[in-house]
């Protein structure tokens, strides 16, 4: 059976499947993302772009992928879907049902119902079941399956384990209307550049990232599609579906409230960031695989620093490195190559703000872990530390100083007190 | 060559080779209970983990309510 696996690019510190980037991100950053963007409920019509997104991008690909591969019989088709979305850590379900018209498919897992539930339980008898993604998904891999047209097909979520069911479920169906659907902006606005060594550290960054590229982060199917390592639920999310759920969201908020809709988007999506730096960074800082790979290589919390920047530079997110550091007073940090402004150059051209939030976050995020609070001691990542390190007067602040979507070379952070 | 490096090459635990990557790093194992729980660490290092997958929530209570009794039992003696 042909599987769709994809390969690290090492000119652009991306994985690459079938023409989409993917990235590592935790469950922590998906639902957390997901739940700011339902928050915009009451100001835009964020629903069909938590679904449309996933549906774009997902038929981008399979349709590259049949064609590159010459898959032409249904069957093997299907396989491939239920395969790589297991692979990516997404779930498990069976498209054995699924016929041209559509049909029911059943998940033995779902990533956004599993992690949802995990992070924030239950959702109330008035709230939508949560696994949009997965709804897109489904809904544009079978269109690619059936050679339909985009925007045919649509799907909707029939049990989740958000609701207290005991299966996650879901119908696909022919759209009443077809929905107007655009292309995927694929690997969008890139640069080529390579990865060195810094000279002002004993972290060997090129070692780290062949390290943890060659390792097996996939689920399974007796994982039930579900990557549990570092202490979260990882993803091989596809970067797109990060960037254009955001920055329609964060264009539909300016449009409704002007310059304070931007303001606003800048936080939130900020603060997504910043959460997933203490849940992920705080968790692979406190991994067997740190102690193993990363930690020997650490003589002071410096180190530290360039350690976790280093294993960014495994994650598909672009090129991490440190241009500045203070000891616990700054961090100046470079991103070349980052997957938001690549994203965000391809579908909306020149931005008037900076845009790279989920870095912004995320090197806020590392600051406040290894000098706010001390991750050396491996305390418990609770929310209650959260608060106490990451939310509190001490914490720090970041601001994006170049940003590649405004016009600059590249993409540059500034952490500070 | 190492016990744990030695059940590796007949399937029990697996081992991931960071020192081929670079050499001052220490090899990392993993003994697998299905997809229950695992143990794993750092070869030669002086922490193990104990991790249950979220997904078994009620495996997560068991244990930790054993470890709580155990606990309780080794301070009373």
């Amino acid at each position: 059976m042909k599987q769709l696996r994809g390969n690290f690019d090492t000119q652009h510190n991306t994985y690459i499947a079938a023409g989409e980037p993917l990235i590592f991100h935790c469950h922590h950053y998906n639902t957390f993302l997901q739940a700011t963007l339902e928050d915009t409920k009451d100001y835009i019509d964020i629903y069909p772009i938590l679904v449309d997104s996933a549906q774009e991008i997902t038929y981008a690909q399979m349709l590259q992928c049949f064609t590159e591969n010459h898959v032409t019989d249904i069957a093997e088709r299907k396989q491939i879907v239920e395969d790589f979305f297991m692979f990516c850590g997404y779930g498990k379900f069976s498209l054995e049902n699924l016929s041209a018209d559509g049909g029911k498919v059943i998940s033995e897992a779902d990533h956004y119902s599993y992690g949802w539930k995990s992070k924030f339980g239950l959702r109330s008898e008035d709230e939508p079941m949560v696994s949009f993604f997965t709804r897109g998904f489904l809904a544009g891999a079978m269109e690619a399956i059936f050679h339909l047209p985009l925007g045919s097909m649509d799907c909707k979520q029939l049990t989740c384990y958000t609701k207290n069911d005991n299966e996650v479920s879901f119908e696909l169906y022919k759209a009443a209307k077809s929905k107007v659907l655009l292309n995927s902006p694929k690997q969008g606005k890139t640069q080529n550049y390579t990865l060195n060594n810094p000279h002002n550290t004993g972290v060997n960054y090129l070692g780290i990232r062949e390290a943890l590229t060659n390792m097996p982060i996939e689920g399974t199917p007796s994982s039930k599609g579900m990557i549990d390592a570092f202490g979260v639920l990882l993803t091989r999310m596809y970067s797109n579906y990060y960037c254009q759920t955001s920055y329609r969201m964060l264009k539909k908020l300016e449009n409704t409230m002007g310059a304070d809709g931007l303001i606003l988007a800048d936080q939130l999506l900020t603060e997504a960031g910043h959460v997933c730096a203490f849940n992920t960074f705080g968790g692979i800082m406190e991994s067997a695989e740190w102690n193993g790979l990363i930690k020997p290589m650490c003589q002071t919390r410096e180190d530290w620093v360039h350690g976790i920047v280093a294993v960014v530079n495994a994650f598909g997110w672009g090129f991490w490195e440190i241009l500045e550091l203070e000891p616990a007073q700054k961090l100046v940090v470079r991103v070349t190559n980052g997957y938001e402004s690549n994203s965000y150059l391809q579908t909306f051209g020149k931005s008037s703000i900076p845009i790279s939030f989920l870095a912004k976050g995320g090197t806020k995020g590392i600051m406040n872990l290894i000098y706010n609070g001390d991750i050396t001691t491996q305390p418990s990542l609770t929310d209650e530390y959260y608060a106490e390190i990451c939310n509190s007067p001490k914490a720090f602040s970041v601001r994006q100083t170049k940003c590649r979507a405004m016009g600059d070379n590249e993409d540059v952070f500034e952490v500070y007190l | 060559m190492l016990l744990l490096e030695l059940l590796g090459d007949f399937g029990i635990t697996e081992i991931q080779d960071f020192k081929k990557y670079i050499p001052t790093a220490k090899n990392t194992f993993k003994i697998a209970f299905e997809d229950y729980a695992y143990i794993s660490g750092a070869i030669e290092d002086d922490t193990i983990y104990f991790t249950i997958p979220k997904q078994n929530e009620s495996l997560i209570k068991d244990f930790e309510e054993t470890l709580i009794l155990w606990f309780k039992k080794t301070n009373i003696a």
